[in-house]
């Protein structure tokens, strides 16, 4: 039998005699293939139905319902339970989303996404013990997951612990160099480690791949001012803006920035109308906005507003000194004695605890085993409202003279620190005040 | 030398076209500054020959002055240096002779800076020489040659000796604090510093001189002259036993009050110390003037200081020196003891965030009647670029010109070679050592030879140099408020020979007047409150003015023209 070719196979009259020429016999022979062929066609499905891809690729498919259903139906169905979570996660139901990565890591203990879901999810709902174990395991089942890399880092960055958020984040650029927020990531620890020419270097690859991102450009923009180069970090400010005019830490930065660091007749002019739009915007450190904004009034003798506005700082923010120590000189220029000592008292008992916190921490950064400058210090942070600090000094310094009395203040502070943790609501890289 | 002083300022006076009062203009020289030191026979040479790391008290530097030891009418030049003092003669021709071997300035041994006051007011400026262990106060004899050394040391029987052999005594001023027409002296004093306490530090794995923040502050000393040649110890009596401490800088004005004095400390980071007379003692109004702390209200690296009324409005504001990454700071006087910090507006803090900042002095350079300001840089770590690659030991000097008030523009590009150059820089005075009418500088590279900045602007602004002579009050006039009227515009200077960074400066009070044709009055009111008013005063010229006679004769360069 020959096989016709394509071109006669094809040609619709050529179909056509041949159909009527053939006899039954050879039509009883003909079927026989085709039926051949469609019961590997079907075996074919039957086995690519169940497949893991094409598993996959339908559950993914499935609404919220859908995968419940499905869940419902084959509970030790480690996939299902997977996306289940995965969905819930989106939708930012994250209790339902830990209960289901929960399940999923149960079903597949090797399954390193479902770990890093979970880590994820606990992330979210603030358990960051329990995200920082699945996030490790999500890395033992996969050592090149990236992201669990760059969580790792996060959560110890946000638990003020620079040595072991660099590293992560570090690798987490490594393996997946086009990270813009993993470099952006490492940029923001490069700053508060003072290391400013790695930390530029990071903020120039965070934009080189996300030009789009005004949160990158003002960050860049705000490192470059502050290593003195003010014509290139305005550039990027004006960049942020370009690409939101309504960005508000890039109008904060901006508006201080035209005030402290471009003179010029109208400078004071600029910065006001840029500071007060930042007022009405999110900033980062909206306590900055407004101090910034009071010192503008006081320069331009308008002393009633640089009140409003330096009051305003301190509810924000009432353990910075700056404002208070402004905000008294703004009451002294209005006559107001009695507010203007009141602040600046409570200025010095501030300003005194920063010098004094400023010096041990350099004594202690050379000599190390001096126990009465730590307790010391652990106190000024303490009195500063740095409790994490406070902690890992009263810590270290217990372990090397345990007191009873000294122990009270810690277990004190402990309480006083777990309230704040649980009220903190920080969950991403900021970038710190440069001053 | 003096003809052509003459002719230059007829020149002046015809070609009012030439006038330079912007830095546009100032392009057009090749520099502002000449460094004449060698070949005005200055080869005085500072450093450590090699050594490093360098601790804190070896990294402070030194300090200069220019002082006219023995009232020829010619600045002579006193150099502090790490092992002993350096005394240079004027010759008046450009040339200065190393006189030291006859100046009797013995003092040896770990030095810093020096204060110039006539103590017992005889006419002829004493100095104070500050150290680490060791300070000395040199009494002028007014002559020396056969009958011996110029300066006697007369520090054990004034009782100004050092406290011990590890007291830090940094900056030191003259000013009359009580108002009896004697001197008294501030004496600044730095840190804690035993040989038990720590020198060095690690920074990032590198050894380095610690920062100042590893040391316990140490506290000024405030001594009541008693006309007898001794000092009495009056700091609590006083009120100034409320100074924070490690102080590098003080600088003296005239009180605002109408007579007296009043002082400022600039400390490294510890707030600044602003010492106002009130009720018999002195007040700390630094916190409540707004000039103890940074704009923001933070501690800053106050290194050096100056007074200056940078804006013409009568008040003199006040500048300081800071740390790297510190903007130095600029103190507006807005009146009645309160102060607005305006150094980023003004275009000082941005330019000048980079560099460890020591010597803060207004001067005008161009004569145009803005006070300029000047800052010499240098790191305090010896070996900085290996902790910080970004960051050098040697800095460059920095020029501003001040546009009226309203804006400091940068001119060190258009300083002179010597501004290209980074030098370590410290201590620095002011002073026109050859009387041609332009206040030239004297500047300390703590690891090069000095520096003698020869002012070369060539504007043909005017001026006016005026000595005091203090009868009631002290002989130098410190303390002093002279208010020079020209063309309806008036200007204000105080007297001090302090200020800057540990060094002492030319007595007479250097006036740019501009364009101004004509000098309509001079109002003198000196420290015990009492004015005098003076008219047919000339242009372009030294004129001294003794108290209660007025203009007493032409001062003895004017003469000589």
């Amino acid at each position: 039998m020959s096989v016709p070719s394509k071109s006669k196979f094809d040609d619709p009259s050529t179909q056509s005699r041949r159909a009527t020429a053939l006899p039954a016999r050879a039509s009883a022979f003909r079927l026989l293939p085709l039926l051949l062929v469609g019961l590997v066609l079907i075996g074919t499905a039957w086995g690519v139905r169940s497949s893991r891809w094409v598993r996959e690729t339908a559950l993914r498919g499935k609404d919220l319902p859908d995968l419940e259903a499905a869940v419902r139906a084959r509970p030790d169905d480690a996939l299902a339970q997977y996306y289940l979570a995965k969905r819930y996660y989106l939708e930012r139901r994250f209790p339902e989303a830990r209960d289901a990565y929960t399940a999923a890591v149960r079903l597949d203990p090797s399954s390193a996404r479902a770990h890093l879901g979970l880590g994820l999810t606990l992330f979210e709902l603030g358990d960051m013990g329990q995200a920082r174990s699945e996030l490790a395991q999500a890395l033992q089942q996969d050592s090149h997951l990236a992201w669990a890399e760059y969580m790792l880092g996060k959560i110890a960055w946000l638990e003020n612990n620079l040595a072991e958020a660099v590293p992560h984040v570090k690798r987490a650029t490594q393996l997946d160099p086009r990270s813009d927020q993993a470099w952006y990531g490492l940029g923001i620890c490069y700053i508060q480690l003072r290391r400013y020419n790695e930390a530029m270097d990071a903020m120039r690859q965070a934009v080189a791949r996300n030009e789009a991102s005004p949160r990158y450009h003002t960050a860049l923009g705000e490192l470059l001012v502050y290593r003195g180069n003010v014509d290139e970090g305005r550039k990027e400010y004006e960049r942020a803006l370009q690409l939101n005019p309504d960005y508000g830490p890039a109008c904060g930065l901006m508006g201080s920035l035209y005030m402290h660091k471009m003179p010029g007749l109208d400078s004071l002019d600029r910065a006001e109308a840029l500071l007060l739009k930042a007022t009405r915007l999110d900033t980062y450190h909206p306590q900055d906005v407004y101090f910034d904004l009071g010192q503008l009034y006081i320069q331009k003798g308008q002393f009633k507003k640089a009140v409003e506005a330096l009051q305003q700082s301190i509810r924000i923010d009432p353990r910075d000194e700056r404002p208070y120590y402004i905000l008294a000189k703004a009451y002294r220029r209005l006559g107001d004695t009695k507010s203007a000592d009141a602040t600046e008292k409570r200025f010095r008992f501030i300003s005194e605890r920063h010098v004094l916190k400023e010096s041990l921490e350099a004594r202690l950064s050379h000599v190390p085993e001096d126990a009465a400058n730590r307790l010391r210090l652990a106190r000024v942070y303490r009195d500063l409202g740095l409790s994490e600090q406070a902690v890992e000094q009263y810590a270290v310094y217990l372990r090397q003279h345990p007191d009873d009395a000294v122990r009270r203040e810690f277990n004190q502070l402990l309480q006083e620190e777990a309230q704040s943790r649980a009220n903190r609501k920080q969950r991403d890289f900021v970038a710190p005040h440069l001053q | 030398m003096l003809l052509a002083s003459l002719l230059a300022g007829c020149r002046a006076a015809q070609a009012p076209s030439a006038v330079r009062t912007t830095p546009a203009s100032a392009s057009a020289v090749p520099g502002l500054f000449r460094d004449v030191a060698q070949e005005a026979g200055l080869d005085y040479r500072w450093g450590h020959g090699g050594k490093s790391p360098l601790n804190i008290l070896e990294t402070l530097g030194h300090g200069c002055a220019f002082l006219d030891y023995d009232q020829d009418g010619f600045l002579d030049i006193l150099l502090v240096g790490n092992r002993r003092c350096a005394l240079y003669h004027n010759l008046g021709n450009g040339h200065f002779q190393d006189v030291t071997a006859r100046s009797g300035l013995t003092l040896e041994g770990g030095l810093f800076g020096v204060a110039v006051g006539d103590y017992d007011n005889d006419g002829y400026p004493d100095v104070y020489v500050t150290g680490y262990g060791k300070c000395a106060l040199y009494h002028n004899r007014g002559k020396g040659g056969a009958s011996g050394p110029v300066f006697e040391d007369v520090t054990r029987k004034a009782g100004l000796g050092a406290r011990g052999p590890y007291d830090v005594v940094t900056a030191a001023a003259f000013v009359d604090l009580d108002g009896d027409g004697r001197l008294d002296l501030f004496a600044g004093r730095y840190i804690v510093f035993k040989p038990d306490t720590i020198r060095f530090c690690k920074y990032q794995g590198i050894l380095a001189g610690c920062g100042v923040k590893n040391y316990t502050p140490d506290f000024p000393r405030v001594y009541r002259n008693n006309g007898d040649g001794t000092f009495r110890d009056m700091t609590q009596a006083w009120g100034f036993d409320s100074a924070h401490g490690r102080c590098l800088g003080v600088a003296v004005r005239a009180a605002d009050g109408g007579r007296g004095s009043l002082v400022y400390a600039a400390n490294d980071e510890e707030p600044g110390d602003l010492f106002v007379p009130k009720g018999g003692r002195y007040a700390n109004l630094g916190t409540s003037s707004g000039t103890a702390f940074n704009r923001d209200g933070l501690t800053q690296g106050g290194m050096g200081v100056d007074w200056g009324d940078f804006n013409d409005d009568g008040r003199p504001d006040l500048a300081v020196s800071t740390f790297q990454v510190e903007p130095n700071s600029l103190y507006r006087n807005d009146g009645g003891d309160m102060y607005t910090e305006v150094g980023a507006t003004l275009g000082i803090a941005a330019p000048t965030s980079a560099y460890v900042a020591w010597t803060a002095k207004f001067f005008d350079y161009d004569n145009d009647g803005w006070p300029d300001l000047f800052f010499t840089n240098g790191h305090s770590q010896d070996n900085v670029h290996q902790v910080q690659p970004d960051k050098s030991y040697a800095q460059p000097m920095m020029l501003f010109h001040n546009e009226q008030g309203r804006l400091f523009t940068e001119v060190s590009a258009q300083g002179g070679p010597a501004f290209a150059h980074p030098i370590v820089g410290r201590g620095a005075a002011f002073g026109d050592y050859d009387n041609d009418g332009r206040v030239d500088m004297l500047v300390v590279d703590e690891e090069g030879r000095a520096l003698l900045l020869h002012n070369e602007d060539r504007s043909a602004n005017h001026w006016l140099g005026v000595r005091l002579i203090g009868t009631q009050s002290n002989r130098d006039g410190i303390g002093a408020r002279v208010q020079v009227t020209a063309d309806g515009k008036t200007y204000t200077q105080d007297a001090q020979l302090a200020g800057g960074y540990i060094s002492a400066h030319d007595p007479r009070l250097h006036f740019g007047l501009g364009q101004a044709r004509r000098i309509e009055q001079i109002v003198v009111r000196w420290p015990n409150g009492k004015t005098e008013t003076l008219r047919e005063v000339p242009l372009d010229a030294y004129v001294e003015i003794t108290e209660g006679k007025g203009l007493t004769r032409p001062s003895p360069q004017t003469a000589k023209k």
